[in-house]
């Protein structure tokens, strides 16, 4: 039985490929849509997962969530110097460390912050913390180990190489691998950025830091106290976790006024992923599309191939074969093509997905995991099942004809 | 061996005021041999349908050894027929692709219980005796009167007791004609089939030695 | 042909019957935020009847997705407003009165935060504490699904 069917295979190969080739794609094209849309969310989702409350001044939420979790280079206006102080002192907090943006060293983002923030990353992987101005801490995929030295640029005068020539830092450790778009950052001290900056406690906050160029003394030992004096230099964000789940609430609430502006990551996210959803549906409802397309198709192509070959099986029935296992070779024969099209479909979307993924993962430094859930299951058995039930028309048709109606020719 | 008891059989089609067939009584012993001869149109393979439940029987009885046609369910008549009938149709209906040997083993493969053990030794035999030389050749590639030697064959895989062909010489030249004529005749003889052959050949009605005649639905031996 | 159809109505019939088994918790208790607790007494919050009697049980309950504290979360809470206003700020009290953590059976991100989701799940009453989270919650609904209404 599965000679006769793998016979006619092999005489119609060029024809069945082709099917089961287009049966791929079209399985592909679903398969690739979920996979993506779900590497997006859950990546983006682990990438915040440090990140419990972002206080930042008021402005964009969603610029604040982007330029703290994703390290996405905007400028953000900055916080009075006070809120650090008052965070650390807030008995809700667990930790809160300031970051503050606008250098960069041959394109890798050169973040100011405290060492509560690389605990809060996960901690060192190799070498160590900060214990001077001038140490830094690279994220994982920094090409850079330590004991290597740089000259960080202003970022927005990296064009122009403005670099900070009086600014040299010494890589002291390296972050373990995060999956977010930290592992491709520098981490240095906060108060070093305001040294460098010509930013120090007390005067000019919001002064252009181009005029009053400072110099760092990289040997200066760092100063926990100095980032939570009242009169520190304004921050652009601030992340903070709090003790317990009632506290990041209470936090958030708090700290949302005309000062400054809490905002959970997830909470952007999760308006995100509702447009995410929005699009995935439309994209999903695409996919559908061509599939209803390509199975109608091939049903038009399989019903043609058995009409042409009624005859033949009217015959082999009057010759003495089972109408089932006629019945059954004709279903099994359209079902095989179209399952090996839903599998080979189902890899070459995961593929995709993986590639996609991958020049994703390169350019922002978020993983993505493209990864199957059982929900896949459910789709990839309609699928089977759609494709099936369609097999079973062709069967039912070969059925038709009686057997002396197809010897009479 | 195989009996037949035919009566009152009466076959219409939509359109023709005349019954396609009308057959009051008619009997064959097991292993006789009848050739029916007909012009075009007088019925012949709607005889042989009946005879052979590749059609229903619409009125009257057609009893083989007492299982009466007419009270068989179309499953019942496709199990039947795969059981006791072998048949040889004017076109070969073979199937391209696969071997004579596949070709002749193609029905009872496609059983739910498969080919028998010894079926395929039993096909090569068979290929033997009708003179198909090469049992590998795919049938595409196969003359005539040798693709008819393959059907011949395919027709008597299992020793059926009863051997139909309808018009088996009438689209092959006379020399191909008169070897699948003896095939079939010396087959059905070796092996005591029933044999009921439609055939406006001369040569072939002599070689079966016994004749009937269907003239607008009617027989007259 | 009569055969396959038989079949079809079987197979129809079997569909059916395990929608059903499916839907059979729905018919259990509806609960809304204002029969969560009794009187307030001095000792403060007390369990109403209702939430005692309906403690193990499939309740379904209609409220507002808090925006989730995590972007991919085995939990959320729900609140009887929309947040705006933040759930835990309302009283001084350890537990508000108008909050119930739904845990789902997986990790997963949302996309309904803020929106108004009705919860099917088993009620889950008394202090419990979030091993992985150290979250400690009164009222909760475990093995929940949801869906916007
Ligand atoms: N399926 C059918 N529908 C209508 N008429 C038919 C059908 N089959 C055969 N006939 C008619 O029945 C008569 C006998 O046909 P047939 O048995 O094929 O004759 P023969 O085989 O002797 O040439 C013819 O008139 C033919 O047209
Ligand atoms: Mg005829």
């Amino acid at each position: 039985m599965l000679r006769f069917i793998l016979a006619d295979l092999r005489r119609a190969w060029p024809g069945a490929l082709a099917i089961a080739l287009i049966i791929a794609f079209a399985t592909a094209l679903g398969i690739t849509v979920t996979l993506q849309e779900r590497a997006l969310r859950l990546g983006s989702a682990r990438a915040a997962d440090a990140f419990d409350l972002v206080i930042g001044a008021p402005a964009s939420e969603t610029q604040l969530v982007l330029s703290s979790v994703f390290l996405q280079p905007a400028p953000l206006p900055l916080m009075p110097g006070a809120v650090m102080g008052e965070l650390a002192a807030d008995p809700r907090v667990a930790w809160a460390a300031p970051i503050g943006f606008g250098d960069a060293h041959e394109g890798w983002p050169v973040v100011g912050t405290t060492g509560a923030l690389i605990d809060g990353l996960g901690g060192i992987a190799k070498g160590q913390g900060f214990a001077r101005l001038g140490d830094a801490v690279v994220g994982a995929r920094v090409p850079m180990a330590p004991g290597d030295t740089f000259h960080p640029v202003h970022a927005e005068l990296a064009a122009e190489g403005e670099v900070h020539q009086g600014t040299t830092y010494t890589v002291r450790g390296v972050l373990s691998p995060t999956g977010s778009p930290w592992d491709r950052a520098i981490l240095v001290p906060i108060e070093a950025v305001w040294q460098s900056h010509g930013m120090e406690a007390g005067h000019d906050k919001e002064g252009d830091a181009r005029h009053h160029e400072g110099a760092l003394d990289a040997d200066q030992p760092v100063n926990p106290a100095a980032v939570a004096a009242p009169n520190a230099p304004g921050v652009p964000a601030i992340v903070v976790r709090g003790h317990t789940i009632a506290d990041a609430y209470n936090l958030r609430q708090h700290y949302r006024g005309d000062r400054s502006v809490a905002v959970f990551p997830a909470e952007v996210l999760t308006r995100l992923y509702g447009t995410l959803g929005d699009a995935r549906s439309v994209l999903s409802a695409v996919a559908i599309a061509a599939q209803a397309l390509v199975a109608a198709a091939v049903l038009l192509v399989a019903l043609l191939h058995v009409t042409q070959r009624q005859r033949q099986i009217g015959a082999l029935r009057a010759f003495g074969a089972s109408r089932g296992v006629i019945f059954l070779i004709v279903w099994g024969e359209v079902a095989l093509i179209a399952a090996a099209g839903v599998a080979a479909g189902i890899g070459l979307g995961w593929l995709a997905a993986r590639l996609i993924s991958a020049r994703i993962e390169a350019a922002s430094g978020v993983a993505m995991p493209v990864e199957f859930a059982a929900s896949d299951l459910g789709l990839v058995l309609g699928l089977l099942a759609a494709a099936g039930a369609c097999a079973l028309i062709p069967a039912a048709i070969a059925y038709r004809q009686s057997p002396a109606a197809a010897l009479r020719g | 061996m195989a009996r037949l008891a035919i009566r009152n059989l009466v076959a219409r089609f939509p359109g023709l005021d005349q019954p396609a067939l009308d057959v009051p009584a008619f009997d064959l012993d097991a292993g006789a041999r009848i050739a029916l001869r007909g012009p075009s149109g007088s019925g012949k393979t709607t005889f042989l349908n009946m005879l052979t439940g590749l059609a229903r029987v619409p009125e009257g009885h057609v009893t083989w050894d007492g299982i009466d046609l007419a009270t068989l369910g179309e499953g019942a008549r496709d199990r039947w027929r795969a059981a006791n009938v072998g048949l040889v149709m004017q076109d070969f209906h073979l199937f391209p692709g696969l071997s004579a040997l596949e070709n002749v083993l193609l029905p009872r493969r496609l059983r739910w219980r498969g080919a028998e053990k010894g079926a395929r030794e039993e096909a090569l035999g068979l290929l033997r005796r009708t003179g198909v030389p090469r049992p590998d050749q795919p049938v595409e590639t196969l003359s005539r009167g040798q693709s008819q030697r393959v059907a011949v064959a395919r027709a008597l895989l299992g020793r059926p007791a009863i051997l139909v062909a309808d018009e088996p010489t009438a689209s092959l030249d006379a020399e191909a004609g008169a070897a699948v004529g003896a095939l079939l005749t010396d087959l059905a003889r070796e092996t005591g089939a029933t044999l009921v052959v439609a055939t406006h050949d001369p040569e072939l009605i002599e070689r079966i030695g016994r004749v009937a005649h269907l003239t607008a639905g009617r027989l007259a031996a | 042909m009569i055969r396959q159809s038989r079949r079809a109505v079987l197979l129809a019939t079997v569909c059916l019957a395990v929608a059903a088994a499916a839907r059979a918790g729905e018919g259990s208790g509806t609960l809304a935020f204002d029969e969560l607790y009794g009187k307030v007494g001095v000792l403060g919050l007390s369990f109403s009847d209702k939430l005692r009697a309906l403690k193990g049980q499939t309740v379904r309950m209609k409220g507002f997705m808090a925006p989730p504290l995590k972007a991919e979360a085995k939990f959320f809470v729900l609140t009887k407003r929309p947040m705006a206003l933040c759930p835990f700020c309302s009283s001084d009290a350890d537990w508000p009165a108008d909050i119930v953590v739904v845990y789902l059976d997986r990790a997963q991100t949302f996309e309904q935060a803020n929106a108004l989701i009705e919860v099917t799940g088993t009620l889950e009453v008394g202090s419990w504490t979030d091993p992985e989270t150290g979250f400690v919650s009164q009222v909760r609904i475990v093995g929940a699904r949801f869906d916007r209404v």
